[in-house]
């Protein structure tokens, strides 16, 4: 049975890769945070309830090894996507990019959200799944899914088209990367 | 208590969130996209929230469909091929995005919300149906959201002021009680899910003794009620869905609400008529 796993592991490769992208802002990384989730997916594939979604389980995995990963940094002081965002975004912490939607700009502007936002957007917005899947992959309660959504959505339309609006003030404010 | 911001985004912009995503996802008949497009017309906040949230989904979201065409890269294949497992799993078929919510299209063709209503009657409709649709899981009858025997029980039995749990996650509230003009009992109420959304409605039971939703309205962001125990409506819903109903009851009432004895001797008598 695995090897039936292992092949819609791979059919389902493209999707994990575009979810890992969202998350990490970056192809390369993006690939390593997927082959970290295929491989740590593997050794607990006895774990997977079938009957479940492999997508939902998955892409749980990456966000979970994601999420590690971000406090580490964190606790290690290193603040990469922060770092990354201010290379892009001008003094008044709008993106100065010329190709606003190119993946740089929107990885940079995503940068400046928390985490938690993050992955719903990448669930949700670019992945296309319903803010009850996002709920359960997170383990968050749709409320709350759908404020951190709204919240997060309207940050990002506010950074790239350029509206100034108070939600920018307020990140700017708050440390990038924490929530709100 | 007056909440954290995650608890104060108004509800309209989370409907509004609602509606667009739909709308991408094509689950707007084309009638409801015109009924969302005339209220966006007469609405330029509403507009702007909504070009907001379909602007997250694209053009912003394109950029990143270049993970789904680039070439795989063989270490990644190999990873999925080669790493070792334990046996044991087994495959199943995948369901699509949104299939839980395709009866919101009937809703939305509810003669009570025609498009000449304001996006939150409208939209809020529809949300509030979806929440208990959500919390009740898919096998529930989303037309009707109480028709579980756990929510008609909480209006059968439950005196005003008292929430109950109906669901998993949700829990009903029967604010006040009140006769039809044609002599059906009908009793508003309030929703919510997870102390996250809260939704109002207005149901009345009909002469088999089932309680039917004549109205549904009011999801919001919820706060801490300052009166959670009062008979009469507690904490103030949002202003358009407290007139919404407010409003409901008063074209619908016949004779005063109820007080808290006349309205436990009716639950007692299971809701004869004297």
């Amino acid at each position: 049975m695995t090897d039936e796993i292992r092949s819609r592991m791979v059919e389902l490769l493209p999707r994990l890769r575009r979810f890992a992208v969202a998350l990490t802002g970056d192809l390369d990384q993006g690939d390593d945070l997927v082959q970290e989730t295929c491989v740590r997916a593997l050794s607990r594939v006895d774990q997977y309830q079938p009957g479940t979604r492999l997508d939902s389980w998955m892409y749980r995995i990456a966000q979970n090894l994601w999420l590690d990963r971000m406090r580490a940094k964190k606790v290690r002081g290193v603040q990469v996507d922060v770092e990354a965002a201010e290379a892009l975004a001008g003094p008044n912490g709008r993106t100065v990019v010329e190709s606003r939607l190119a993946l740089d700009a929107v990885g940079a502007a995503m940068a400046f959200l928390p985490e938690e936002q993050r992955v719903l957007i990448g669930l949700v917005c670019i992945d296309g799944l319903s803010y009850k899947e996002a709920a359960d992959i997170t383990g968050t309660p749709i409320g709350t899914v759908m404020s951190r959504l709204a919240r997060a959505r309207r940050e990002l339309h506010a950074r790239l088209e350029g509206h100034p609006r108070e939600t920018v003030a307020r990140s700017q404010a708050s440390k990038p990367g924490s929530d709100a | 208590m007056s909440g954290t911001p995650e608890k104060t985004i108004p509800a309209d912009e989370i409907l509004v969130m609602l509606c667009a995503d739909l709308e991408v996802d094509g689950m707007l008949s084309s009638d409801q996209r015109a009924a969302l497009s005339a209220v966006l017309v007469r609405n330029p906040r509403l507009k702007e929230l909504y070009e907001s949230f379909r602007f997250t989904r694209d053009p912003l979201a394109r950029p990143f469909d270049v993970a789904l065409t680039a070439a795989l890269p063989e270490r990644l294949l190999r990873t999925v091929r080669e790493s070792p497992s334990p046996a044991g799993a087994r495959p199943r078929t995948v369901r699509r995005s949104w299939a839980s919510l395709a009866w919101l299209a009937d809703v939305l063709r509810a003669p009570a919300f025609s498009p000449a209503v304001a996006l939150p009657a409208l939209a809020i409709s529809v949300a509030a149906g979806w929440l208990l649709h959500t919390a009740t899981g898919a096998g529930a009858d989303a037309r009707d959201p109480l028709a579980s025997a756990e929510a008609q029980y909480a209006l059968e039995a439950t005196p005003s002021g008292v929430e109950v749990d109906i669901a998993h996650g949700a829990r009903l509230k029967p604010r006040l009680t009140f006769a039809r003009q044609d002599k059906a009992w009908c009793r508003q109420f309030t929703l919510s899910y997870q102390e996250s959304l809260e939704a109002g409605g207005v149901a009345c039971r009909n002469s088999a003794g089932a309680w039917q939703v004549l109205i549904e309205t009011g999801l919001m962001a919820a706060e801490a009620s300052p009166s959670p125990n009062s008979h009469l409506p507690a904490g103030p819903l949002p202003s358009e869905s407290e007139g919404i109903l407010d409003n409901v009851r008063s074209q619908l009432k016949q004779g005063d609400v109820l007080g808290p004895e006349e309205e436990a001797e009716r639950i007692a008598e299971r809701w004869k008529r004297k």
